[in-house]
């Protein structure tokens, strides 16, 4: 009954797949204007847990580092510099979707490059739409003091969460009974 | 998970379920935009902005529609050692990901070539097919395999599990190219393809002799009747075929598993059951199957191809199992072949002793034990006081095998073609020799 097991090697695409998202981890790390301990140690553990154990929480852990450590640098109501906020944002979603790629390709698989193609298409969008938000971000505080962009920019920050919430709600609510009749 | 598919041909769904990536995401931007809106901090919004749009994007993009996953082999039945492809047929939704396909070998298969894991992107149109070639290892009757499908969609935070499990397959044994004298001790019937004792209608020559009446014309030695001046006639012997009741001693099964799948006292013995059937089939002889740990579902005597697939069947049913207690076994023969020459494939060791060809010599049948031990030992567990069991154990299956001969009982070890010839002419000659009842 016994088959014969044989070690295969590491597949390369798996192996580069995990080398981008220590590569995100630590671009996520040196965006940082300031290294402190407590931070910049549970970062780098999550991002190594990350790189090890996709499918586990160790994304999960290096960018709860990120917030924390992001947080703490500037202290209360500082704004940091615009390209180096816009390079921390792109570190942390290629974090994101690096680690959640990598968490479905086991090193022993083998991976048709066309996944990879796929799935770096599907960035685009999320790239282009994250790029509007910023820029209307940062064009705001040129208008500011109007209290309708105020109400603008709180309905939109609202809208965006119920939306989410919303869909988030509805992916729970029909993900099990619909599926599960499939013949 | 859930049966999804029914029956043995279905699979195993758990439906879409949210990964700890969608967790992860909706949790940070969720604290990012509170944090920006408590602590006056636009660029934490910059920074939530491609998880929130992410989120947003792919959750609207998330599939309605569910996976199935069938996985097929190409042959239902195979030979030993025989190839086949495992044919694993996905149907997901095209906005799918990847599709993370692992295919395993079922019991007694082997998965060779390609990785067994796979991720590929769904086609445009159409199922995901992924071929895998197997092996068939050992004859026995299992499953080629099974596959766990795994599908990412919306940017891998939701996945779909399915699992496929293949059709039954048959492993058939390979029958060695096995050929025996047509020497039989005991011939049955009016037609055969072994010679007989008896002098009647046959092929085979037994002599010439002086005209009776009754002889037929046509076997008139004209030769013969001109030199002697007197009728004679060619006599020849009558061909008779015969019963061959295979008797299988499956209470034990010698072997080192961990080492191979194959090889074992039960492994050789199926295989010598199958040569030995076949070749006397083929000989238009009757051939049944008595397996000792069934012995109540004997298969008769009956001659054909199918009934050596019917035999073949049966042998794949054959596992390792102690005897079901004490059982008429001579009475089981008396009652299926009475007059059957029994061939009884036996390791002679442990709880194969050899009592049960003495009972069935002494109910008539004429026996020949098949030793199909082999040459490998049980070296599962080599510990302090294997060998010295080991050697035990050999040393009283030698007395065993000696016990045997003073009962008339032949044994001869299993080498395939030709290993019984000797044998079976000594059977012959040994029912043919006057008995002396003591």
């Amino acid at each position: 009954m016994t088959a014969r097991i044989t070690a295969p090697r590491p597949a390369l695409t798996a192996v580069l797949v995990r080398l981008g998202v220590l590569l995100a981890g630590l671009a996520a790390i040196l965006a940082q204007p300031q290294l402190h301990t407590v931070p910049t140690a549970v970062m780098l553990i999550g991002v190594v847990l990350a790189a090890a154990f996709p499918a586990r929480i160790g994304a999960t852990v290096a960018i709860a580092g990120f917030v924390l450590a992001w947080t703490t640098a500037y202290g209360w109501h500082v704004t940091p510099s615009a390209p180096r906020t816009v390079f921390a944002a792109a570190a942390l979603y290629a974090l994101h979707a690096t680690s959640s790629l990598a968490g479905f390709l086991p090193l022993d698989a083998r991976v048709d490059v066309g996944v990879l193609r796929r799935y770096a298409l599907r960035c685009v969008p999320v790239v282009i739409g994250a790029a509007v938000i910023i820029g209307v971000n940062y064009a705001i505080p040129r208008f500011a003091g109007s209290a309708l962009v105020e109400l603008a920019g709180l309905v939109g920050v609202l809208a965006v969460l119920g939306i989410a919430s919303w869909l988030l709600l509805r992916s729970r609510s029909t993900s099990e009974p619909e599926n599960r009749t499939n013949r | 998970m859930s049966e999804a598919g029914g029956g043995g041909r279905g699979w195993l769904a758990s439906g879409w379920q949210p990964t700890v990536a969608l967790a992860a995401a909706a949790g940070t931007a969720a604290l990012l935009l509170f944090l920006a809106v408590a602590l006056h901090r636009p660029d934490l919004v910059v920074i939530a902005a491609p998880l929130v749009i992410s989120l947003v994007v792919n959750l609207a993009r998330r599939p309605g529609t569910g996976v199935s996953a069938v996985l097929r082999a190409h042959a239902s039945t195979l030979l030993e050692d025989q190839g086949t492809t495992l044919t694993l047929r996905v149907t997901a939704p095209e906005s799918a990901d990847l599709v993370r396909t692992t295919t395993r070998a079922g019991a007694w298969m082997e998965l060779t070539g390609a990785r067994a894991t796979r991720c590929d992107q769904m086609p445009a149109s159409g199922p995901l097919i992924v071929p895998q070639a197997a092996r068939a290892l050992r004859w026995g009757r299992t499953r080629s395999g099974s596959a766990d499908v795994t599908v990412s969609a919306a940017q891998g935070l939701f996945r779909f599990d399915a699992q496929a499990r293949s059709t039954p397959v048959r492993i058939v044994p390979l029958r060695e190219r096995f050929h025996a004298i047509d020497a039989m001790p005991q011939a049955a019937g009016n037609l055969g393809a072994h010679r007989s004792r008896r002098p009647g209608d046959g092929t085979d020559l037994a002599g010439v002799r002086p005209f009776v009446g009754g002889d037929r014309l046509k076997r008139i030695n004209w030769p013969v009747s001109l030199r002697t001046g007197q009728l004679h006639v060619t006599a020849t012997v009558s061909d008779r075929d015969t019963a061959v009741m295979i008797v299988l001693d499956s209470s034990i099964d010698v072997t080192s598993r961990s080492v191979t799948p194959t090889g074992g006292s039960l492994d050789i013995a199926v295989h010598a059951a199958a040569s030995i059937a076949e070749h006397y089939l083929h000989s238009g002889d009757r051939v049944g199957l008595l397996d000792h740990a069934q012995p109540l579902r004997p298969i008769r005597p009956a001659a054909g191809r199918a009934h050596l697939d019917r035999i073949v069947d049966a042998l794949l049913d054959v596992t390792p199992q102690p005897s079901s207690g004490d059982y008429p076994l001579p009475r089981v023969l008396a009652r299926v072949a009475p007059r059957a020459m029994v061939m009884l494939l036996s390791p002679l060791l442990g709880a194969a002793r050899p009592q049960r060809a003495v009972e069935i010599a002494r109910a008539g049948h004429p026996v020949l034990v098949i030793d199909t031990l082999g040459a490998e030992a049980p070296t599962d567990e080599a510990r302090e006081w294997t060998d010295l069991a080991w050697r035990l154990q050999l040393l009283q299956r030698s007395a065993d095998i000696d016990r045997l001969g003073e009962h008339g009982i032949p044994v001869v070890a299993w080498r395939g073609a030709g290993s019984l010839d000797e044998v079976l002419l000594r059977l012959s000659r040994a029912v043919g020799a006057p008995r002396v009842r003591t």
